[in-house]
This record gives C-alpha cells, sequence and structure tokens, in this order.
C-alpha cells in the first residue's frame, strides 16, 4: 500500500476556531477508524492526510479518553493497527508502520511540533498555460504576499505549512488555494468569466455588479488602450450602447459626448463629468488617458438621480488608477508615434478648374446665345478674373495649391510613465505624460505635459486619508490657418510677393492671406490643477458605518496671448487675454452597510456644496509704430481697448440611497436628492429628485438551478427623476453696458446701458422623468452574456428663449415649455466564439435606438420660428422640397432664374413660398451600432472595432447642397475641386448657381449621412516571457493601430459625422492615422 | 478612542451645520441689473445714452448692407453687383420671411429704439430724480421714441402702439392706425419741444428743440397736418440758433476749389464747433475711439457709404488708346475724388445723376465736379491716360458709363483728405488706400436745416401755398447759386427732385418716398433696373416671424405681400 497513490486531504477547518486545540475527549465503540480520525481533527483542528483506502480497510475500533493530548489520543485510537502517525505542524499523517516494526519516536511518544515557517514556490499561468507575470499571492487574513515574476513564479515564506493562498490578477478570477504542507503550489487562472463580479462605481460609492439595479454600463477600456487617442473621451466612442461620442477634428479638442437621446431644447445637452468622485467641468483634454482606471456611465434616471438637478443628461464616473496592492513597484513606459491624415479627399480648384468656374459663373457672355453650350470665341476671360489676378498683360500666370501648402502628415508622439506599488498602509501611483500633436493643418499644435500622484494611507485602523490629484499643462502656440480660407485663395495667387514677404491681402480685400498667421506670436495655455483630499473614517461604535469627506479643488487657467503686425488693417495688433477658474466641492458621505441573515444594507447619506468661481480679463491694442515686444507691451498701441468679466455660481446638495438585497435575489435601490442652485429662479430655489429601482436575480431562484445554459439571468426595473439645470444668471434681466457714443469732435467716450433680458422669476430646471426596464443573462457558462435596456423618458419644462415679438424690445424670454419624449433601446451582447488554448475569439455587438418627440409646446402648437414642432424630433429639418433645376427653356417664376433650384409648390397652392416648407425628414440617426472582435493568439492580440451611425428612412440627414451666385465674391474665391455648377451646357449638374442676385428661395438640399466606419484596428505582440526575463521586466508588448481607416457611406465631402462635413470648406476632416507603440513593465 | 470621538462630533457638525442662507443667491459679478443699474440720474443718462448708439447702428454703422436699405429701390441709385441686399429680386428682398431678413432687422431695431425709450418714461417718473432731470430725460426718450415710431409707420404703415416698459411676455399686438402712430408721434415730439434745450445749449450731437421741431414738421406733413406743419418747420427756421451756411468755412475754408456746400461735408465740418449753424440733428462718428463706432483699423463699425456709393474705378480696363502702356487707367482704391475705396455698388440713377440737374447744370455748386464728380482724371503713371480727364458723359473707347466701375457719383460719401492715416498703404497721408478703407469717416448730419426748408415747401405745397413753397425751395437752391424755381413749377416731383439735389445719398429716401406712398411712382419712372417694382412695395411687409410669434392677436400683413 502506497501512500503516495490516493491521498484525500481532509480539511476540518472550523470556521471560527484559529486555535488548535491540544485536548480530546473521545467515547467510540465499533467505530470506523475514519469517524474517529475526524472526530478528533474536528476538536483539535488538525487535518489529516491518510489513504482512503487503506482506512477503509481497517477494522472498526473501541476508544474512550478524557482530556487526553491529542498524540496519545492518536497512540491509543491506531493501538493494534498496522498504523503509526506523524504530526507535522498542524497536519497529521497517518501512516503505515514500517516493516520492522520499530516506531522511532524518541520515548515512545510522539513529538510535540512546533509550527515553523515554510517557503513556498510555484508558478501562475493563464488558461492557455502562458505565465502570468505582476499576480499577487497572499497568505488569507494575513499581510503576507508576494507577486509573481516575468516567468510567472514566485516564492513566499508562510509562517506555518498550512493556510489559504489567494491568487488575483486584473482581469481573471481569483483563486484560494489551500495549501497543507506542500511547497510547491501551481496555479492556473482563467480570465474573469463574467463582469459580474466586477465593481461598478454608482456614485457617491460602488457596487458588485449583480447588485446593481440601474442602467449602468462600465466602457471597456483594454480594446482600445492601444489607439491612438489624445482625449479619453474618444476612446468612448461605439463603447457602451446609448453613449453618443462626436468625432474630433483639431488637435487636442474634446468631442461632444450625450446619452440616449437629447432631453432638452436649449439647455447643457453634455453628460455630466464626475472624476474620482468631484464634478469636473474642465476639458477632458487635460487628462491623461493612461491614467485611468474605470470609466462607468450612469444612463437612466434611476441612477443618474443621486445627481439630482444636473443628471438628465446622463452621469459619466471617471476614476484614476491607485497603486495595486504589491510589495514590489510597478513601473510602466509606453510610447507611441502615429500618423494622422485627412479620411475625407477633398482638394481645391486648380487653375483650370478655377477658370472653368469662371467661365461658368459668366456663361451668359461666355457661351453662345441662344442655347448657350458652345463657348464664345470672343469671351476674354482676362477681363472677368478679379483684378488682382491680372496684370498689364493678362492673367496671372500661377497654379499654387494653398491647401497643400498649408497642411502636412499630422503626427502625435505619446509618452507616458508611471510608477505605481502599494505596501502595507500606503498605496500610490504617481505618472507624468508628454502628449505631442502637430494637427494635420500647419500650426494645429497640441502639446500636454501632465502629472498625477495619487496616494492613500492607512493612517489608523480607522482612518484613512487620501490624496488624487494631477496637473495639466496644454500648450496651444501657434495660429493656424482655417480650412475655409485656403479653400477661399485663388490658384492664380501665390501668398508670396515678388520679394518674398507675405502679400497679406491676396485678393486686395478684407480677407487676409491665411498664410498671415505663420508670422504672429501666438502664445495659447491652459493650465489645470485638480486634487481631491479625502478622509475614511470607521465611525466608532457603529459597525459598518464609515464617513468620507472629499474635498475636491479644480483649478484652469487659460492664456491666449497674441501678437500680428499684420492685424489692425496691417497697423498691428495684440492682445493679452486671461481666464482663471476655480471650484471647490466639499462633500461629506456617511455610508452604513450591514448584513443581517440573508439581508443585505448598504445606506448612503451626502451632504454636500459645490461653488464656482471665473474671472477673465482681454487687453487689445491696435495701432503700432513698433510691434517688437508684441502682446507685451500693449500700452504702445494707439487704440487700447479693455474689458474683463465674471461670473459665480454655488449649488448646494443633500442626497439618501438605499441598497437592499435579499438571498442575493431580490434587489432595491431607493435615493432622494435635493438640490439648490444659486443659477434657479428666485421663486424655485431647490428642486427635489427622487428615484427607486428594482431587481431581481432570477438565476439564483431554485427553479432556475436546472437549467444550465442560463448561469445568470436578472431582471431590472427603475423610475426615477433627474434635472437639467438652468444656466447661471438666465432668470435675471441684465444690463448690457458699453462705451455708446461720443459727443462732439474730441469728445470723451460715453457709456450706454439697455436691459438685454427679460427676468422670469419662474424659472425652473429641466425634469426629465424615465422608466429604465433591463434584462442581464449569460449563457453558456458565460460564453455568451448580454444586457438588455428599455428606456422611455419624459422630459418636462423644458428651458427655452421662447420667441416673443420685438415689438418688446426683446426677441426672447427664457422660458420652460413643452414636453420631449425620449423611447429607445440599447442591446449589448458579448460572445466568446472561440477559448481555445492558443486561439481566442470574442465579439461584442452594441446596438442602440432613440426616437425624440417634441410632445408638447407653450401655447400648444408649433413653434415654426423656433423650427419646433409637436410630434416630431428636435431635430426635424423643415425645408422645402425641390425637384431639379430650372433649366433654359423651362416656365422659370418671376424671382428664379435659370439655374435656380426648382422648389416645389408642397401645399399646391399655386405660389411658392415659405408657406411650402413642411418636415423633410431629421437630424437624428435611426439606430447605431459597433462590432468589436478581438483575436487572440499565443501572443498577439488582434481587435477591430467597427463603428456605425444609420439614418433609416429621413433620418440623419445633412445639408450638402453647394450653390453660387455671380458676384465679386464668388468669382475671385477658389473653390472644392468636384463641384461643377448648372450652366446650360452642363445641364445636368446638380449644384444651382445664379447669374444675378439669389432666388426668392434658395432651399438646401440634405442627404442621408449613413454610415459604417472602420474606426479602429489594433495588432498588438506580448513578447515571450523568457525574453523580457533577461531584460528584468515582467511585461513587453508591442502595438501598431489604425483609427477610421476605412468609411463606408454614399455621403460626399470629407466626412458624414463632423460638422460641415459635406462638400463644405467650413468644415474640417475626421482624421485618419496609423501608429506604432511600445509598452514596458518593470 | 478619544480623538476618534473628537474627529466623528467635528465630522457630524460639518454634515449638518447647513450652509449659510444667502449661499445660494445669485448675485452677479459680472454685469448689472435693473435693481442696482437704473437708480440714479447717471444711470438713466446711461440708458438715454444708448439711444444715440442704436439710432447710429441702424441708419448708419451697422454693416455694409443694412444701413443701404435706406437707398436702394428708391429712385437714387441701383445695384451695380446684382444681390438681394441691394434689393435686385424684389421679391427676395422684401420676403416677409426668410432670405436675409432685411424687413425683420430694421422692425427689430426700431422696436428696441422704442424700448430703450419706454424704459425711461416708465421709470423715470418714480425715480429719485429732481423735476427738471426728469423733464430732460422723457424729453429725450419721447424724442427717440417718435424718431422710432415715425421711421416704423414710414416704412411698415400702421405698426402696434407699445408704449410702456414690457416686463412681461406680450403675445397679443395689434397694428394701429398709421394715423395713430402719427398722433403719438406729434405728441411725443410736443413735449421733446418743451422738454428739450435749445441746440446752442447741448453737446454736439446732443438731441435739441430744433431737431425736435423739425421732426414735429415732418410728422404733421405726413399727417396730412400740414399748417401745423408749417408751423413747426417755422419755429425752427426762425430760431437765431441756426442758420443755412451760406459763407466758406471750416476745414477747407482755403480750398480755392471747394464751396460752401463741399464745406458742409468736409471732415470736422459737421458740428456746431467747426462754425456749421445748419446741422440740427449730427450723427456722431468719431476715429479710434471707443463708443466712436469708426476705426481705421478695419471696416466694420465705420459708415461704408463709400464703399457703396463710389465708383468701382479698378475694373476699368484700358483698352486701347496706347497699346504700349496697357495698364488700368486707375490705380484703386485711391484718396481722391475717384472714390477711395468704392466697389460701384449703388449706382446713380441717370434721374439722380443727369436729369435733375439740366436748368443749372453748370451755375449750381452741388452740381460742381467737386461735389458731383464727372470727370476723373487718371492717376496711374503706368497707364496711357496718365494725367489725362476721363469724364462719364464721353468716356474713352471700352470704358462704359454708367457701369459699376464708372459713373457720377456724389463726393460727400467720400470726401478726399478725410481717410485716417492708418488707411494709406504708405503709413502717410495720400495716395493708395488700404484694403480696409471703404467707410465715410465724417459726422453724418441726421436732420439739416436745409431740409427744414424743403419740408415746409412740401406743407405749403400741401397748403396749395405754391408761392411759400417756391420762396422755401429758392432759399435752399440759391444758397448753392441755382435759379429760382417758379412757384407754378412746384409740385412734389420738384420737391421730391430738390431733395435730391440737396440731400442725395444724405437722404434716407426709402423713409421719404414710404412716406409718400411713391415708391413704386418714382422708381417705375425713374429707376428702370428695378423693373420688377410695384405698388406693393410702398409699404414694407410686416415680419412674418414677427406675426407667428405674435401667437395671441394678428398682425395683419401689409398688401400685396404673401
Amino acid at each position: 500500500m502506497r501512500l503516495t497513490t490516493i491521498l484525500i486531504i481532509i480539511s476540518t477547518m472550523v470556521a471560527n476556531a484559529r486555535s488548535y486545540a491540544q485536548k480530546v475527549s473521545l467515547s467510540f465503540k465499533k467505530a470506523p477508524l475514519e469517524n474517529v480520525l475526524n472526530e478528533i481533527g474536528q476538536q483539535t483542528g488538525y487535518s489529516f492526510l491518510w489513504d482512503q483506502q487503506a482506512i477503509k480497510k481497517m477494522p472498526p475500533i473501541d476508544v474512550s479518553v478524557h482530556n487526553t493530548d491529542i498524540k496519545d489520543a492518536l497512540m491509543i485510537s491506531l493501538k493494534g493497527l498496522p498504523l503509526t502517525c506523524e504530526i507535522h505542524g498542524l497536519v497529521v499523517y497517518i501512516k503505515e508502520k514500517p516493516k520492522d516494526g520499530n516506531v522511532t519516536f524518541p520515548n515512545g511518544l510522539m513529538p510535540m511540533i512546533i509550527p515553523q515557517p515554510v517557503i513556498i514556490t510555484g508558478r501562475v499561468t493563464d488558461s492557455t498555460g502562458s505565465p502570468l507575470s505582476g499576480v499577487s499571492v497572499f497568505l488569507k487574513g494575513t499581510k503576507t504576499g508576494t507577486i509573481t515574476d516575468g516567468h510567472g513564479d514566485y516564492t513566499l515564506t508562510l509562517p506555518e505549512s498550512r493556510g489559504i493562498l489567494i491568487f488575483s490578477y486584473v482581469g481573471y478570477d481569483s483563486k484560494e488555494i489551500t495549501v497543507s504542507n506542500a511547497t510547491v503550489v501551481d496555479v492556473r487562472l482563467n480570465p474573469v468569466a463574467s463582469s459580474l463580479n466586477q465593481i461598478v462605481v454608482v456614485g457617491y460609492g460602488s457596487q458588485k455588479r449583480t447588485y446593481v439595479t440601474g442602467s449602468i454600463a462600465s466602457a471597456n477600456l483594454d480594446v482600445v488602450r492601444d489607439a491612438p487617442n489624445t482625449n479619453i473621451a474618444q476612446s468612448l466612442q461605439g463603447n457602451i450602447p446609448g453613449l453618443n461620442v462626436g468625432p474630433v477634428t483639431s488637435a487636442g479638442s474634446t468631442p461632444t459626448i450625450t446619452v440616449r437621446g437629447q432631453n432638452t431644447l436649449n439647455g447643457n445637452t453634455n453628460v455630466l463629468i464626475i472624476l474620482d468622485g468631484i464634478q469636473y467641468n474642465n476639458s477632458l483634454s487635460s487628462i491623461n488617458p493612461d491614467d485611468i482606471a474605470s470609466i462607468d456611465l450612469l444612463k437612466d434616471a434611476s441612477s443618474t438621480a443621486v445627481y439630482g438637478a444636473q443628471a438628465a443628461n446622463g452621469v459619466l464616473l471617471i476614476t484614476s488608477r491607485k497603486g495595486a496592492i504589491s510589495p514590489k513597484p510597478r513601473i510602466n513606459l509606453n510610447t507611441s508615434y502615429t500618423t494622422q491624415t485627412p479620411s475625407g479627399h477633398i482638394r481645391p480648384y486648380n487653375r483650370q478648374e478655377y477658370l472653368d468656374k469662371i467661365r461658368d459663373l459668366y456663361w451668359d457672355s461666355a457661351y453662345l446665345a441662344p442655347d448657350y453650350t458652345k463657348l464664345n470665341p470672343n469671351f476674354d476671360i482676362a477681363k472677368f478674373v478679379d483684378l488682382t489676378m491680372r496684370d498689364g498683360t493678362g492673367i496671372l500666370p500661377n497654379d499654387f495649391n494653398w491647401y497643400n501648402a498649408g497642411t502636412k502628415t499630422g503626427l502625435i508622439q505619446d509618452n507616458q510613465l508611471s510608477i505605481s506599488g502599494a505596501s502595507n498602509k500606503v498605496n500610490y501611483l504617481i505618472s507624468g505624460a508628454y502628449t505631442n500633436q502637430k494637427g494635420f493643418i500647419i500650426n494645429d499644435l497640441f502639446k500636454r505635459k501632465s502629472l498625477r500622484t495619487n496616494v492613500e494611507t492607512q493612517v489608523t485602523n480607522w482612518l484613512k486619508v487620501g490624496l488624487q490629484s494631477f496637473a495639466s499643462f496644454v500648450n496651444q502656440d501657434g495660429a493656424e490657418p482655417t480650412l475655409k480660407a485656403l479653400f477661399q485663395m485663388s490658384p492664380l495667387q501665390t501668398p508670396y510677393n515678388a520679394d518674398g514677404s507675405l502679400n497679406p491681402y491676396p485678393f486686395n480685400s478684407v480677407d487676409p492671406n491665411p498664410f498671415l498667421t505663420y508670422d504672429v506670436s501666438d502664445y495659447e495655455r491652459h493650465n489645470y490643477l485638480f486634487a481631491n483630499i479625502y478622509t475614511e473614517v470607521k465611525v466608532p461604535f457603529i459597525n459598518g458605518l464609515t464617513y468620507r469627506l472629499n474635498f475636491g479643488n479644480n483649478g484652469r487657467e487659460d492664456l491666449h496671448y497674441y501678437a500680428s503686425k499684420y492685424a489692425g488693417g496691417l497697423t498691428g495688433e495684440a492682445y493679452k487675454q486671461s481666464e482663471n477658474y476655480y471650484d471647490y466641492t466639499l462633500d461629506n458621505i456617511f455610508t452604513y452597510t450591514k448584513s443581517y441573515k440573508r439581508h443585505n444594507l448598504t445606506a448612503t447619506a451626502v451632504y454636500g456644496a459645490i461653488k464656482r468661481r471665473d474671472e477673465s480679463t482681454n487687453a487689445t491694442g491696435t495701432g503700432f509704430t513698433n510691434l517688437a515686444l508684441g502682446y507685451n507691451s500693449l500700452e504702445l498701441a494707439t487704440t487700447q481697448q479693455i474689458s474683463s468679466d465674471g461670473w459665480q455660481e454655488t449649488l448646494n446638495y443633500y442626497m439618501g440611497r438605499i441598497n437592499y438585497s435579499f438571498a442575493d435575489k431580490y434587489l432595491l435601490t431607493a435615493t432622494i436628492r435635493r438640490d439648490g442652485y444659486s443659477g434657479f429662479a428666485a421663486n424655485h430655489k431647490w428642486g427635489t429628485f427622487p428615484s427607486v429601482s428594482t431587481g431581481w436575480i432570477i438565476s439564483n431562484e431554485s427553479f432556475m438551478q436546472k437549467i444550465k445554459a442560463i448561469n445568470y439571468l436578472k431582471l431590472r426595473a427603475g423610475y426615477g427623476i433627474a434635472g437639467n439645470q438652468t444656466q447661471r444668471y438666465y432668470s435675471l434681466d441684465q444690463l448690457t453696458q458699453q462705451a455708446a457714443y461720443v459727443f462732439g469732435d474730441g469728445g470723451s467716450t460715453v457709456i450706454g446701458q439697455y436691459i438685454s433680458t427679460l427676468p422670469n422669476n419662474d424659472l425652473k430646471w429641466e425634469r426629465t422623468s424615465e422608466i429604465n426596464i433591463g434584462l442581464d443573462v449569460n449563457v453558456i457558462n458565460d460564453r455568451i452574456t448580454g444586457a438588455f435596456d428599455y428606456y422611455s423618458r419624459h422630459t418636462n419644462d423644458l428651458l427655452f428663449p421662447v420667441q416673443i415679438p420685438n415689438i418688446t424690445g426683446f426677441s426672447t424670454i427664457n422660458s420652460n415649455v413643452g414636453e420631449i419624449g425620449n423611447k429607445g433601446f440599447e442591446i449589448s451582447v458579448t460572445s466568446k466564439n472561440l477559448a481555445e488554448k492558443n486561439l481566442k475569439w470574442t465579439t461584442t455587438f452594441n446596438f442602440s435606438r432613440n426616437i425624440n418627440k417634441i410632445l408638447k409646446l407653450l401655447g400648444g402648437g408649433d413653434l415654426v420660428a423656433s423650427n419646433l414642432f409637436i410630434g416630431k424630433p428636435i431635430t426635424a429639418i423643415y425645408g422645402y422640397q425641390t425637384a431639379g433645376i430650372y433649366q433654359l427653356n423651362d416656365n422659370i417664376p418671376a424671382g428664379y432664374f435659370p439655374g435656380s433650384y426648382r422648389v416645389v409648390d408642397h401645399n399646391k397652392d399655386g405660389v411658392v413660398n415659405s408657406n411650402d416648407r413642411y418636415v423633410l425628414g431629421s437630424q437624428d440617426p435611426a439606430y447605431r451600432f459597433s462590432v468589436l472582435n478581438s483575436f487572440q493568439y499565443k501572443g498577439f492580440t488582434f481587435t477591430f472595432l467597427l463603428n456605425s451611425i444609420q439614418g433609416g428612412k429621413n433620418g440623419y440627414l445633412g445639408s450638402n447642397s453647394p450653390s453660387i451666385t455671380l458676384s465679386d465674391v464668388n468669382v475671385r474665391n477658389g473653390g472644392i475641386a468636384g463641384v461643377k455648377y448648372w450652366t446650360p451646357a452642363d445641364p445636368t449638374s446638380t449644384y444651382a448657381s445664379s447669374p444675378g442676385a439669389a432666388p426668392t428661395i434658395s432651399p438646401s438640399i440634405y442627404y442621408s449621412r449613413s454610415f459604417v466606419r472602420l474606426q479602429d484596428v489594433s495588432l498588438s505582440y506580448k513578447l515571450s516571457s523568457t525574453f523580457i526575463q533577461k531584460l528584468h521586466m515582467q511585461n513587453l508588448s508591442l502595438y501598431v493601430s489604425g483609427k477610421n481607416l476605412i468609411t463606408w457611406t454614399k455621403w460626399k465631402g470629407w466626412d458624414p459625422e463632423v460638422t460641415n462635413g459635406g462638400l463644405d470648406p467650413n468644415g474640417r476632416p475626421l482624421l485618419m492615422g496609423y501608429s506604432f507603440g511600445i509598452n514596458a513593465t518593470f | 478612542m478619544k480623538k476618534t470621538i473628537k474627529i466623528t462630533i467635528y465630522a457630524l457638525l460639518v454634515f449638518f451645520a447647513s450652509c449659510k442662507k444667502d449661499f445660494l443667491k445669485e448675485e452677479p459679478i459680472g454685469f448689472l441689473s435693473t435693481a442696482n443699474g437704473l437708480v440714479t440720474y447717471n444711470d438713466f443718462n446711461e440708458a438715454a445714452n444708448d439711444m444715440y448708439r442704436v439710432v447710429r447702428t441702424e441708419f448708419y454703422t451697422r454693416d455694409e448692407n443694412y444701413p443701404f436699405d435706406y437707398l436702394y429701390s428708391t429712385d437714387l441709385v441701383y445695384d451695380g453687383q446684382a444681390s438681394t441686399y441691394r434689393h435686385t429680386n424684389l421679391l427676395a428682398t422684401f420676403a416677409p420671411s426668410g432670405g436675409n431678413n432685411i424687413p425683420l432687422t430694421h422692425w427689430s431695431a426700431l422696436y428696441k429704439l422704442v424700448s430703450e425709450a419706454n424704459v425711461i418714461i416708465t421709470r423715470v417718473p418714480s425715480a429719485n430724480l429732481t423735476d427738471s432731470q426728469k423733464t430732460l430725460l422723457v424729453a429725450k426718450a419721447k424724442f427717440f421714441r417718435a424718431f422710432g415710431y415715425r421711421s416704423l409707420a414710414y416704412l411698415y404703415g400702421g405698426v402696434p402702439l407699445s408704449l410702456e416698459e414690457v416686463t412681461t411676455p406680450k403675445t397679443d399686438y395689434v397694428r394701429a392706425a398709421r394715423h395713430e402712430v402719427y398722433e403719438q408721434c406729434i405728441a411725443d415730439l410736443k413735449d421733446a419741444v418743451a422738454g428739450l434745450p435749445n441746440i446752442g445749449a447741448v453737446m454736439d450731437g446732443e438731441v435739441n428743440a430744433q431737431a425736435a421741431g423739425h421732426l414735429l414738421a415732418e410728422v404733421y406733413l405726413a399727417d396730412g397736418q400740414f399748417q401745423n406743419s408749417v408751423d413747426a418747420a417755422t419755429s425752427v427756421i426762425s430760431s437765431p440758433l441756426v442758420s443755412l451756411m451760406t459763407k466758406r468755412f471750416g476745414s477747407g475754408a482755403t480750398n480755392a476749389n471747394g464751396n460752401v456746400y463741399w464745406d458742409l461735408f468736409q471732415p470736422g465740418n459737421q458740428n456746431r464747433k467747426s462754425g456749421n449753424l445748419e446741422g440740427l440733428w449730427v450723427i456722431q462718428i468719431e476715429t479710434d475711439v471707443p463708443g466712436g463706432s469708426a476705426v481705421s483699423t478695419a471696416q466694420a463699425g465705420s459708415y461704408l457709404l463709400e464703399r457703396q456709393h463710389a465708383p468701382y474705378v479698378g475694373l476699368l480696363l484700358s483698352t486701347g488708346a496706347n497699346s504700349s502702356k496697357p495698364a488700368d487707367p486707375f490705380l484703386w482704391p485711391f484718396d481722391n475724388n475717384s472714390g477711395g475705396r468704392g466697389i460701384g455698388w449703388a449706382i446713380s440713377t441717370k434721374h439722380f445723376s443727369d436729369d435733375i440737374w439740366q436748368s443749372d447744370f453748370n451755375n449750381d455748386i452741388r452740381n460742381a465736379n467737386i461735389n458731383f464728380v464727372r470727370v476723373f482724371t487718371s492717376n496711374n503713371p503706368a497707364s496711357a491716360f496718365y494725367g489725362q480727364q476721363i469724364s462719364v458723359s464721353n468716356p474713352p473707347p471700352g470704358i462704359t458709363a454708367p457701369s459699376r466701375g464708372f459713373y457720377a457719383y456724389e463726393a460727400k460719401c467720400s470726401p478726399p483728405g478725410s481717410h485716417p492715416a492708418n488707411l494709406f498703404a504708405n503709413g502717410t497721408s495720400g495716395g493708395l488706400l488700404k484694403s480696409t478703407a471703404g467707410g465715410t469717416y465724417t459726422d453724418q448730419y441726421m436732420f439739416r436745416l436745409a431740409e427744414t426748408y424743403l419740408i415746409r415747401a412740401e406743407a405749403y405745397l400741401g397748403l396749395n401755398d405754391k408761392e411759400d413753397a417756391a420762396k422755401d425751395l429758392n432759399t435752399v437752391r440759391n444758397r448753392s447759386n441755382a435759379s429760382d424755381v417758379l412757384p407754378a413749377n412746384v409740385n412734389i416731383d420738384y420737391i421730391l427732385d430738390e431733395r435730391m439735389r440737396e440731400l442725395g445719398v444724405e437722404e434716407k429716401r426709402m423713409l421719404t418716398l414710404c412716406r409718400l406712398g411713391l415708391v413704386y411712382d418714382r422708381v417705375k419712372r425713374f429707376n428702370p433696373y428695378y423693373s420688377d417694382i410695384s405698388e406693393t412695395y410702398n409699404l414694407w411687409p410686416i415680419p412674418a416671424d414677427e406675426i407667428e410669434r405674435n401667437k395671441d392677436a394678428v398682425l395683419t400683413q401689409n398688401p400685396g405681400y404673401q
């Protein structure tokens, strides 16, 4: 009988017994040995090791001892049997007696063995067998621990030979292993099977995802870490269904972020941003994306109601990283290099196309009457070009491409270094990053230096103190030409005079040379400071009650200094603009947690206040005889203008919340918040915002246990009210004062003032109530996980500057009008298509649809002047139907010309006028979807994200109908190649033209902006552990990624998603690019 | 443990100690509201000052388009380059809704003036001010309110009367009869005449009893109260403080080529400070002074009459007199009698530049080349024409007159030497101008005594007193060395022609023609460019947006508009 064959470890850990008893009392008659040994184990807490088959063969025994030492009790029990025992530490080995019959215990007694330190080693691998480095290994209930090295190996010294080891690693399920006497413990960790155990930040606290009852989603940041995004918001595009992130077209800028449908006509539409618990009003471009640990989004009113009057547009909770609990610091270095070029291709007219445009504008002289299809041989175009483009001998000979000269491939360099770690009482993260972006338009520059320190210390066992802080210094020096100006210039001209100097006004008009921006001093800085100091106190005497104080401080300084010798009509102009912003948030948060039997309760109470203050000063000087000192000597200007402004606002609020669960099946969350805001009108200073939501984890019901395919199923339902705050000063009667007049020649300036807004003391915040019903489901062992949410929102008391007759002296009054409804649903499904050892493939599909409708308006009817129509979306397009272009010999009504759009008499009253407008469609998308695929093969990871916005029928429309009228400006200006305007010789052209004044109605023509975009592609490779071991690294990976590589759309122009993205020189292209990077951890 | 308790107590104190009661009180730190900004005499004077700014913006300096809605589609000028801003395609220009929103833009500005006046008129009586302060403020406000309503009534016909400060939204206005609006103006102006100081006692540019009297005479005229009009005008004309200028004066007095009419429009010559006793209400434009509107460093803020009315001589191509020197005859833009930086948008009608001058073509000083430029001297040394005189009446081959590049224009829109030094390309006065030129940098007459005579002449004509009408006309004509008109020849056409001769582009011609209901008649006869003119355009449309906004009552539209 070999003891090594089958060993069963019986652990008889008694939950509440940490000490091991040495005395036992037993009384057995004809009892199986197994039962006797079990009883000894029960009484002492010792573990036993034996060969189950051998023990079963033993005859029943009689034993009776009272308060006997364990060694003696064992000897008595085994007496007469071919067995003996050895005690090592807290483990008892039952062994076969040696054949020679000698028992080698001194004095015939077993020794009392004192627990000894034991060294445990082992290797941690992932499910494919690849070693995992950086895994933390801890002895449960102690602070003894280590982390795995680059091979996944670890060595840990335990105080005794038994205990429970906890292996944990981000993104993997942690594992607990009980060890007894073993010295080698190898462990395989499985990736987090479901996000159920994930901790979700819910505002003034956090919750396990399982217990969440509202509509709360977490961004999947891992898949976009390698994408070239300088702004954290860009990473969220297509990431969460219902979160709509706009495109970014200029260096360092922040996209618009909205949640679900538009709730407001004129109020704020942007999501509320909470950074580390503090409301964050500064630009997201100040935040280093690498410092962010998680982003959670509160979507429905039952979740957002904790933020009350400001939460109607959803709440984005951004949490910065903390040092992980590990004895060894983690040093991470990430560097990447990215190119950027426009994703849409538009170029300006070249010389010939430009001359063709001039000829076409003058088609009535350039072609021969009566049908104007044959060129007039006597047409001398030199007489028709702008006089700045001809010299004594004719047309200037140039063919200059201003656009090419004003743009180049953009570049982003990104370097990030962070050091993080934690010891027993302190955890820390210190990071620094430098981003240098050169936009594709020359001088569109963005440089950011950011520094972060997060420190948290457990001062005593009841007091924790922490600091989350960052400073960010953004440099946007340099004035860029506008794309509009580049397209506006004529290819017949060049930026330079014969002597090489810049020609300031090539058209001899007020339109400057776009390249003047290269020859100016432009200093633009934005400095951001953020510090949240917090303490957490375990309140004595009341078990489970903690108090947290957040003191968040937020500052911003904006400086813009500028000096140009060309400005001010070439007399030189310089200015200094500075703005200072500061806010503080003081939050007192009480949290009480109590578990009793199957009841779990968390109660939260918040009392807080916010104060914001902003001040700005501008000084401008015009007319310099010497601009050498630029903006630093404004006093040298002949005309000096100063102005200054300031504002402040205050908020005050209370919030109470209860999270209750019973039996891990029935969940309830209820909150109430009361908000006061200085900007609310005198009669409505305070508002109350309640919410309640419930959840039912159906899969925890016993009747579900049989359905193996479904391993998690939760039904959620919630109702809440959130608000959208008015803007400050919205309800006041405001006097506008200014330098108004000068009486007499050489007189002095007198100030004038007038009432610029009507007061409204009854102005209230907008209230959004929302019902949300959701379902979370995981099937086939978490192979497929999904979430489905349906919502219906109703917004009342819409704030809107209602148009009133100008007879009053005002054109609008800020009022609460009408109601808007938003209904929609969101689906998110993740499927692990393949989960082999070496090959994994995961797909996530997100889909969202929202229907926006105006339900009611002040006074009952449509507000045509404000473009608001009952039953239609806010973005309804009210316009004309067109039917092609009037041709030369058509019967053209008065006020229209050949080449004008043919406006349809939609109401068929015989006259074409403004009564023929109707709702053509809307700018709202019908639905959005995204598909994320992620493949893993050995060290390679390949992901790609397709993102799409679809308009369906008459949705997501944009105006894209260039038209032209004969005028000086249009003759001299350049334009977009491919846009050929109507002439009798080109009767099929869809772009209207007018040989004289504009036609009576020049309608816009709308086209679908629907698109599918390959938004993010990335391939990364994690180097093998043996290689990086030699470099003393924990991790080294390389990646290449691409952004916006392909867009499938029928839209013409820059890009369907960007503003003015059509055939419009006012637009800016969406940028596509490739990036390459290295990520190293030491 | 003691420490723990202490901290807990402090924390609880923080939680329960509510913020101070006024923590949420809203106190703007960057602007004033009526509670603290409309209290003192000084505050109300600031409110009064703003009305001057509103008037100047509306009629002169808003931008390059809207102030000139008072000139285009009248008998004075036509559009040099087709645009609805210059009233080509009247259907689009005066569309009640959309387009350039011309009807709404002026409507809103004029009602803004009315509302600012109403604030003063409503608030002053209960303010803590002396009686004389109250009288003066109300008289000023009533002057401006009448000025606003009179302009509205001329352009749009009867308009809603709003006579109190509006503090809550009102959306049920109805149109008053045109006559009622005139009556309101007359009542206000009577108070203004009584309450405003004489012109000698105010600062240059301020409204005064004489300006109010002039306006009163005009509104009486509009309302058909001819004798009252005569009386009101007489009280102005008979004031010893004002008189027509008949002798050379002011900044250009030593220029031998000039004459007294020319003097009236030279830089610095509009205010009484220069000795000018003819200006009744002079709109103040100061360059590069806050509140002065005009700047020398940009076009915006200036009165862009030069840009509109002076010809675009830079367009002229030299076609041949001497093929070895093909350069254009004119350097452009240039500070001389070639019109500065004009771009030829407001071309004089044949009636304005030729017909009206026929009787006294050579002796009327208003038609002297220095005042009405028809002969231009080539200023381009590279041109074959250099130094030669080129006349609009007999241009060389290849140059068409009238055309956008070349027509007779009134020099008061661009007095040579009036451009600020900053506008000269070489940095010192004279010669080529920068591309930011285009403004008229002199003060502007809103009311001038010569017009008071013409108003009285019109009133006499209304009374069928052609003798006295002719006398007044001849007073004006004689100053300019023009021959007398015979009483028998006086009729409304003659008076309108005389206004053209005397006032030209200085006049808000649209107001005059709308007042008389003669837009269609005069344009049809004298301005063939606007071939689409019809009776409809004798009044502007009520802005359609305004009809929509006034949702609780109907503002009826003027006939012909839809």
